[in-house]
């Protein structure tokens, strides 16, 4: 059976009606931006199948229309609830590492100030030479769940370049943080028990028969190569594949800092702290502009990071297969 | 229209995208123009609904590939809401690092044997 537009004048507006209700399948965003060329689009096809081949032709045109309306309208909430989800965890992970840097700064800033004042005048305010312990003891690990979200809002920014090897390489450098906690946090309770004992972190000798602190001490340092790997890798991919509108260096110099920490530290070693009060406070004032730089770059990455507008969100993956 | 994408980036397009590009390759279109142009290039093989064209035309649109156009080919034949698109430069470097890459594998399958020298399969001449 075949006719022309005249035969089924009803069919097409009928037809024309149903399918302006369908829409309502698709999200409004999506509606609102092309339902009407999409309405228009429908209109056209329905005039021309109906005139090529009646209301038969425009039956198979219903059927293609309801599957492909069926399949896109499902693609495209998933689609658009991935996007909210991403950009969501892309905005919460630039506000962590710009807080969790903020208030590293914060206390290390603290820390140096002390430190400096020591070695300036040694018989000032000797019990504040402990206020690293108690940081390390209460605020490191607040700081690691910050730092964790900013990783996560990070990956969550590159995911569409990344792909795979951005997952693995962001997790191996959670894990190496989460390692480096524990190390820490070992080696922290040991001294946060005895902190009351002693003259500075650095000169004190620590009862610790079962070697608690040796062990939180490699654990760290083991957590601490891990993120390096993890990070490293996670930067050197970000780099080439530029996953942020700015600075795409900086996940690299995030990966790099657990180095310039470890040399702090070997350097710590090799002048033999807690022989000499002013060489104590030196290591301590080294090890804090370590540190203190390390917080800063966290809160650099959260403000390149950080979207401008919704234009400046990562753009949603061409990956749009037909409903056929 | 700036993009952050290289093309090779975008690859492998799928049939639906590259096959607007295709649609768009000669010329700005609207919507229903480029549904004729598919049909017409594939002899109606490719039939895409106006779902599967309005997400990817809005997906397109967000990478730079295409663009809308704010001017008519005659107003006066022409319904004037309908909307226009257009390749971009960056468009028209996708679709073209596309078809090489498919050209690339079509002279992967003529070494392989697994195209037919002169016309022996149904539905595929002159592929060289």
């Amino acid at each position: 059976m075949s006719g022309t537009p005249r035969d089924l004048p009803w069919a097409l507006g009928l037809s024309v009606l149903i399918y302006r209700r369908l829409l309502v399948a698709y999200p409004p965003a999506f509606r609102h931006e092309y339902g009407a060329q999409m309405v228009q689009v429908f209109r056209d096809c329905c005039r021309e199948t109906s005139y090529r081949g009646g209301a038969v032709e425009l039956g198979r045109f219903w059927l293609l229309a309801c599957g492909d309306l069926i399949v896109s309208a499902l693609a495209e909430r998933r689609q658009e609830e991935w996007h909210m989800t991403r950009t969501h965890w892309i905005r919460l992970g630039s506000l962590a590492a710009i807080v969790g840097g903020a208030v590293a700064t914060l206390f290390v800033g603290l820390d140096l100030i002390i430190a400096i004042a020591q070695l300036l005048d040694e018989k000032s305010h000797i019990g504040l030479a402990l206020f690293p312990v108690h940081i390390v003891s209460w605020a490191s690990p607040a700081l690691i769940l910050f730092y964790i979200l900013a990783l996560l809002g990070l990956q969550a920014r590159g995911a569409d370049r990344m792909g795979a090897v951005g997952w693995i390489a962001i997790t191996t450098a959670i894990l190496g943080m989460l390692l480096t906690e524990l190390g820490n946090g070992l080696t922290s309770v040991v001294m946060y028990s005895q902190a009351n004992g002693c003259r500075t972190p650095l000169d004190c000798n620590f009862y610790d028969p079962n070697h608690y602190m040796k062990m939180g001490y490699l654990v760290g340092l083991l957590g601490s190569m891990v993120f390096m790997v993890g990070m490293i890798a996670y930067g050197i991919a970000a780099l080439r594949r530029r996953i942020l509108p700015r600075q795409n260096w900086l996940p690299l110099v995030v990966g790099m800092m657990p180095l310039l920490n470890l040399a702090a530290s070997i350097v710590a070693l090799l002048v033999s702290p807690g022989t000499d009060y002013a060489g104590d406070q030196k290591v301590m004032i080294m090890l804090d502009t370590v540190t203190l730089a390390f917080a800063i770059v966290w809160i650099l990455l959260g403000l390149a990071m950080r979207p401008r507008g919704d234009s400046d969100l990562p753009a949603q993956a061409v990956t749009v297969e037909p409903a056929e | 229209m700036a993009t952050r994408y290289e093309p090779e980036s975008l690859l492998p397009l799928t049939p639906a995208v590259f096959h607007i590009l295709l649609a768009l390759a000669n010329g700005e279109r609207h919507g229903y123009g480029i549904m004729q142009e598919i049909a017409a290039t594939t002899d109606g093989q490719m039939r895409i609904g106006p779902g599967t064209l309005y997400r990817s035309i809005k997906q397109m649109l967000a990478a730079g590939m295409i663009e809308e156009s704010d001017e008519r080919p005659d107003p006066t034949l022409d319904d004037e809401r309908r909307r226009y698109y257009r390749l971009t430069g960056f468009g028209r470097h996708v679709a073209q690092a596309e078809a090489m890459r498919l050209a690339r594998l079509v002279r992967e399958a003529e070494a392989r044997r697994l195209l037919p020298e002169t016309g022996g399969m149904p539905g595929i001449e002159g592929v060289s």
